[in-house]
């Protein structure tokens, strides 16, 4: 094994703690719905909620990484160039979000100064992380660049998933940089922080993880080369094409010019259609094999994604995404709704299959099957599908009353959290949200029996040799 | 647009998409299942795919412009399931 994927094995390993840690502090962030004098004065919602959303960043993130340097050395037969580096910012990587979700917890917030800037709060939505953190977030997206890219200019034969991983690098760390700037015009600053929001997730996420699953469906089913990036470019293509310029979907109340609203309207709503292709793919691929694959989990998750994909992103994000509906659909529980399952289908079930795949091809049983992960995948995708489902009752609920009837004053704001749809929704998100956290706990039980019931490749290579 | 209206709106639209969903679905496993079952569900969700459009055309007060899309797209999601299988076979018989 090479030492890169090594590497890729911590960093699994610690997105799948980040996980643990999102689906933690998401359940704590739920309770204060139906509690809202839960922990009053000892931990706010605010900071339970910011710990869920940017855990939810950080192990996508990693899940990424880990596995781009997982698959990368095997893609260009090569160690990854400065690899040395790379496992010193692994851990500075940890250490950092550690120190920094301690924070949250103890600290939580400081006065409106510099100081509070560098070390508690950065003060951004999603990017909340003190700005000393999001200095060194910015060192590990740029190392994690040099490897990829040094390692196919020493490497003699560049891939097209290499050639399409390293055109999104560059973006992806061009647009985190979005995250510094302090700009005192409240429409200016939302205006360009999208810019950092949307084209990470809609865009250059949706590239990464486009060259992850090519790189898996490659080892897990034997897929032809010419097939994977033939297909990597057109989707691509499509997904960019119409993801870009759907940014305006979210300038709503912010002062946006008028014309974004129809631009973001028309391009996302044109999103749907290269994941119906998907699908259309994912059933092909599917047919191909009979639903039969050596490691059969991998092959599920990684079908779900297809699925969830489609129906998070496509089902629910088309219910709301024309400027009429959205102009009261918008930041409501509805668009929670949305998030939650659009971000399960287009990366968390992916991410779980690499979790599989990598696991099998490490601790060499490519003939992973059994009952555990048959709970973990239902648990999982009914709880998704069940708080995506409660969030979306209680959405509609809430643009209904609270927007296009109350006139989204604060009233109407109070009112609603005593509605009976709202607080049942709420209840039940809860209850799915338990489901999901068992689903959690099943999947981490059966990759650790796996991990400890099969002998790793190299050892068992040794012993072999020893012998 | 009446808060009523959004909502039906909203509906129609996620409904929409979700049989364009169950359309390419049943289109992948008619080629796969020669069940005359799968063959009429293609044929009714092919049916109600085009019934909803024309509900949103026809029933909801969204701008014409965007009735316009939303007829472009039931165009759309009838053709991709036949490209994309098309274009998917043509890739694997000349995958060697």
């Amino acid at each position: 094994m090479y030492r890169s994927q090594r590497l890729g094995l911590k960093y699994l390993v610690a997105s799948t703690a980040m996980f643990g840690a999102m689906i933690v502090f998401g359940l704590l962030s739920s309770f204060y719905y139906v509690h809202p004098t839960l922990l009053l004065n000892v931990f706010n919602f605010n900071s339970a909620k910011i710990v869920h959303i940017d855990g939810l960043v950080i192990w996508l993130l990693m899940g990424f990484i880990g596995s781009i340097y997982w698959f990368l050395p095997q893609e260009l037969e090569r160690e990854v160039e400065g690899i040395g580096l790379a496992e010193l910012l692994f851990w500075v990587f940890c250490a950092a979000v550690a120190v920094v979700v301690l924070v949250f917890i103890f600290v939580q917030y400081g006065s409106a100064n510099e100081r509070s800037m560098w070390l508690i709060n950065q003060g951004r939505k999603y990017v909340e992380a003190p700005r000393w953190a999001a200095v060194g977030i910015t060192a590990v997206a740029v190392v994690f660049a040099y490897n990829v890219i040094a390692t196919t200019l020493k490497g003699r034969k560049p891939t097209g998933i290499v050639i399409v991983l390293i055109a999104d690098l560059v973006p992806l760390v061009v647009l985190y940089l979005d995250a510094f700037p302090e700009m005192a015009n409240m429409s200016q600053d939302l205006f360009w922080w999208w810019w950092l929001v949307h084209l990470w997730v809609e865009a250059t996420w949706e590239v990464l993880i486009g060259c992850i699953m090519a790189w898996t469906l490659m080892h897990l089913v034997d897929a032809s080369r010419r097939v994977v990036e033939s297909w990597l470019y057109v989707e691509v293509a499509l997904v960019l094409g119409t993801g870009i310029l759907g940014l305006g979907h979210h300038y709503f109340w912010i002062g946006t010019p008028r014309y974004w609203l129809a631009i973001g309207g028309f391009f996302s709503a044109l999103e749907p259609l290269p994941l119906l292709g998907m699908v259309v793919h994912a059933v092909y691929d599917a047919g191909e094999r009979r639903l039969r694959a050596a490691n059969r989990p991998a092959f599920y998750w990684a079908m779900a994604e297809a699925f969830g994909n489609f129906l998070g992103a496509g089902v629910w994000g088309f219910m709301m995404t024309l400027p009429q509906v959205n102009l009261y659909a918008h930041g409501t529980q509805w668009t929670a709704s949305h998030g939650h399952f659009a971000f399960w289908g287009a990366y968390g079930c992916g991410l779980i299959s690499v979790l599989y795949l990598v696991l099998a091809k490490t601790r060499g049983c490519e003939d992973l099957d059994g009952s555990t992960w048959k709970w973990s995948f239902a648990l999982l995708n009914a709880g998704m599908l069940g708080m995506a489902g409660a969030l979306l009752v209680a959405g509609i609920d809430q643009a209904f009353f609270e927007r296009a009837i109350g006139g989204s004053t604060w009233d109407a704001f109070l009112a609603m959290q005593g509605r009976p749809w709202f607080r049942e929704g709420m209840w039940a998100r809860v209850a799915f949200g338990l489901l999901f956290a068992c689903g959690y706990v099943v999947l981490v039980y059966d990759l650790a029996a796996i991990s400890k019931t099969r002998e790793p490749r190299v050892e068992r290579a040794t012993a072999a040799a020893g012998s | 647009m009446t808060p009523a209206a959004m909502v039906a709106t909203a509906i129609l639209l996620g409904a929409f998409v979700s049989t364009a969903g169950v359309y390419g679905l049943l289109y992948c496993l008619s080629h796969s299942h020669e069940r005359p079952v799968v063959k009429v569900g293609r044929s009714l969700s092919c049916w109600a795919l085009c019934a909803i459009a024309a509900a949103i055309v026809l029933v909801t007060p969204l701008h014409p412009w965007w009735k316009l899309l939303v007829a472009g797209s039931c165009a759309g999601y009838l053709a991709i399931p036949t490209v994309t299988w098309r274009h998917l076979d043509r890739l694997h018989r000349g995958k060697t």
